[in-house]
């Protein structure tokens, strides 16, 4: 009982918990600012909450990135870390916060429905996802990806009154219950089998003897599947398309990015740390058995191979056939779910940067995507169907480059940052000798080029045959968009600078202790 | 320890009592049909409810207002529950716990704030 007082500083909480602490603190003070105004009316209300909630997320990426970064620190008895690694991802989400909130401004008011709650849980959300990246203990892990979810849930049902956004919600709560339910499971049976919840302490035990025996394989399994849920990967898509379609757009974008960018997070932290041999190399002594659990390779790698191949196959295809644009980019989003996992599966420095760039290059260009869909759209449902955007290059032409340059992003084509993303992570398939696997991505990301350009095509080389009315546009939305594009075009152009940060991210998930 | 060996012994008192819960209901409703007489009739077959014949299918749609009570009972209950053990050791944690279970109150505070003002306290609005 005494190592609580002993272990505990103010001080030593702020710098290693400084991002959620921030936000958690904030969240709380935009419920006490939001029944303040509560009598104000909706104009005012919209733009108090909005601005601060991007104040809040713009504090956030400040301190995240100038304080903490060189830390290499746990704190609650080794329960959460501050790594570069955790701060990366952490830096990525808050992007995506930020970016959804400044858009969140025009979108709330163009479909009207200002809420306070809207921005609320927003906060929380990214609370959440920061506490999930940061934690070492897997029982911690599953509180805070609960505090993410339920958030989430809840935004994603947020359009009140649109039954599809009420049925995809209600089918991401249930289906991601399930995940969460695989994954608490897996957790209890490794608690069971090694008597620790801490990933190092448990690769520890598991290295030493006991990485093939059936609790440790099946746990593995079930910790795996409860990610991949989040994660969108194939046998474990099935409720992307409908809640991507029914939720608001903006909302759409962020569960897209950070919500994905959690999950991947922390499926690699998980995977790396306790599962694969990457202690072994952080010089520490405690850790140089846990190069036994190389053996747990031929168990995972099979697995990651034909879902990898899977979510590129299906996402890909059958996002040809779809009609609504959101419906399109949810399935898009799991053929990059499938893209992600094949810097994974090659287990080495290149692919997990390979990875963590992908999530920072996919979080500017689906945040952007969705940005310009809101806009265009006007009101939800307004104009959704790819029959929508004919002859729109003509009519609303800035709106319609912004939205081509995206799909070129996704597409992956020169010089955008897609290109780039997936090259760093097929070369790393390729460096581990996955020709096939990489070869099969290549021909799936042809496919995936045919229907995102047909967008592009249908904007500038169709007569239009429908009136598409464009909703107000606001300002912060704008500054949103262009900040995503100038993104897009800058990692396209000039990745070494993210890349090199990437990679000492990806590094220092060796020396979590 | 070494790695890998470890058996979770303290919680052998959970299992037995699960064990121990579950055969008591399973063995006592068993051992009662070798005593109790049966001798069913149309009207001992139907469904009972208080003491009246049903009068509707018990499924209906309830009004969410339920709902929104019982999920506020759920987080204040909660919070009540958490008082108990905090009270039993505060004194030996010392000011820490203090401060972390004022802070938890606070927390709940802004939420019960937040409840109020937004009516949902309110049966009628």
């Amino acid at each position: 009982m005494n190592n609580i007082n002993m272990s505990f500083d103010l001080y030593h909480l702020w710098q290693v918990c400084g991002g959620q602490l921030i936000l958690i603190v904030a969240g709380l003070l935009l419920i006490l600012v939001d029944i303040i105004l509560m009598e104000k009316d909706q104009e005012i209300r919209g733009r108090w909450m909005g601005w601060l909630t991007v104040f809040i997320f713009a504090a956030t990426i400040g301190h995240l990135a100038c304080r903490e970064w060189d830390l290499h620190d746990t704190i609650f008895m080794n329960v959460f870390s501050a790594d570069k690694y955790s701060i990366f991802i952490s830096i990525v989400m808050t992007c995506a916060g930020l970016l959804a909130a400044m858009m969140s401004i025009g979108y709330l008011r163009n479909n009207g429905l200002v809420r306070g709650e809207y921005y609320i849980l927003l906060v929380f959300a990214v609370a959440g996802a920061i506490g999930l990246i940061q934690s070492v203990d897997l029982l911690m892990m599953f509180i805070t990806l609960e505090v993410m979810s339920l958030a989430i849930y809840a935004l994603a049902a947020f359009l009140k009154d649109s039954s599809y956004s009420q049925e995809g919600a209600f089918k991401y709560f249930l289906l991601g219950s399930f995940g969460s339910a695989l994954f608490l499971f897996g957790v209890a049976i490794i608690y069971g089998t090694t008597g620790t919840l801490n990933i190092t302490q448990m690769a520890q035990y598991i290295s030493g003897g006991s990485y093939s025996t059936l609790p440790i394989l099946v746990a593995f399994a079930m910790i795996m599947a409860g990610f991949f849920f989040k994660m969108a990967m194939v046998p474990f898509h099935m409720w992307t398309p409908d809640v991507y379609e029914g939720a608001p757009s903006v909302i759409t974008g962020f569960m897209a990015t950070a919500v994905k960018a959690a999950a991947f997070g922390v499926f690699m932290k998980v995977l790396f740390v306790g599962f694969t041999p990457i202690l072994a190399s952080s010089g520490q002594p405690d850790f140089a058995a846990t190069v036994n659990l190389s053996a747990l390779g031929p168990y995972w790698k099979p697995v990651i191979w034909w879902l990898a191949l899977l979510s590129m196959f299906i996402g890909n295809l059958i996002a040809v056939s779809q009609s609504n644009i959101k419906r399109m980019l949810a399935y898009s989003s799991i053929a990059h779910a499938g893209y992600m996992a094949v810097g994974i599966i090659a287990a080495n420095g290149e692919g997990r940067m390979g990875v963590l760039f992908y999530l920072f290059a996919y979080t500017l260009m689906n945040i952007g995507a969705f940005g310009v869909v809101y806009l265009i759209d006007g009101m939800e449902r307004k104009a959704q169907d790819l029959e929508d955007y004919r002859g729109l290059g003509y009519i609303y032409p800035s709106l319609s480059f912004l939205l081509s340059l995206f799909l070129v992003a996704m597409a992956g084509l020169p010089p955008t940052a897609g290109f780039i993303a997936k090259f760093y992570v097929f070369a790393a398939a390729i460096k581990e000798g996955y020709f096939l696997l990489a070869a099969l991505g290549v021909l799936t990301s042809v496919i995936g080029a045919y229907y995102y350009l047909r967008v592009i095509y249908l904007m500038y080389m169709k007569e239009k045959v429908k009136d598409v009315e464009r909703g107000p546009i606001a300002a912060p939305t704008v500054v949103a968009l262009v900040i995503a594009a100038l993104g897009v075009v800058y990692l396209g152009l000039l990745p070494e600078n993210l890349a090199s940060v990437a990679n000492l991210a990806q590094q220092s998930l060796a020396m979590i202790f | 320890m070494i790695p890998g060996t470890y058996l979770p012994t303290e919680y052998l008192p959970i299992l037995i009592m699960l064990l121990f819960a579950t055969g008591f209901g399973v063995v006592t409703l068993w051992v009662g049909r070798f005593f109790r007489l049966r001798r069913p009739y149309a009207e001992k077959l139907i469904a009972y409810e208080s003491g009246n014949p049903p009068s509707a299918p018990p499924r209906f749609r309830f009004s969410i207002k339920f709902y929104l009570i019982a999920i506020l009972f759920v987080v204040f209950d909660v919070e009540a529950i958490f008082l108990y053990p905090w009270a039993l050791v505060y004194d030996k944690i010392g000011i820490f716990a203090v401060v972390e279970m004022f802070l938890f109150i606070f927390l709940l505070l802004v939420g019960y704030a937040y409840a109020w003002r937004k009516e949902a306290l309110e049966w009628e609005r």
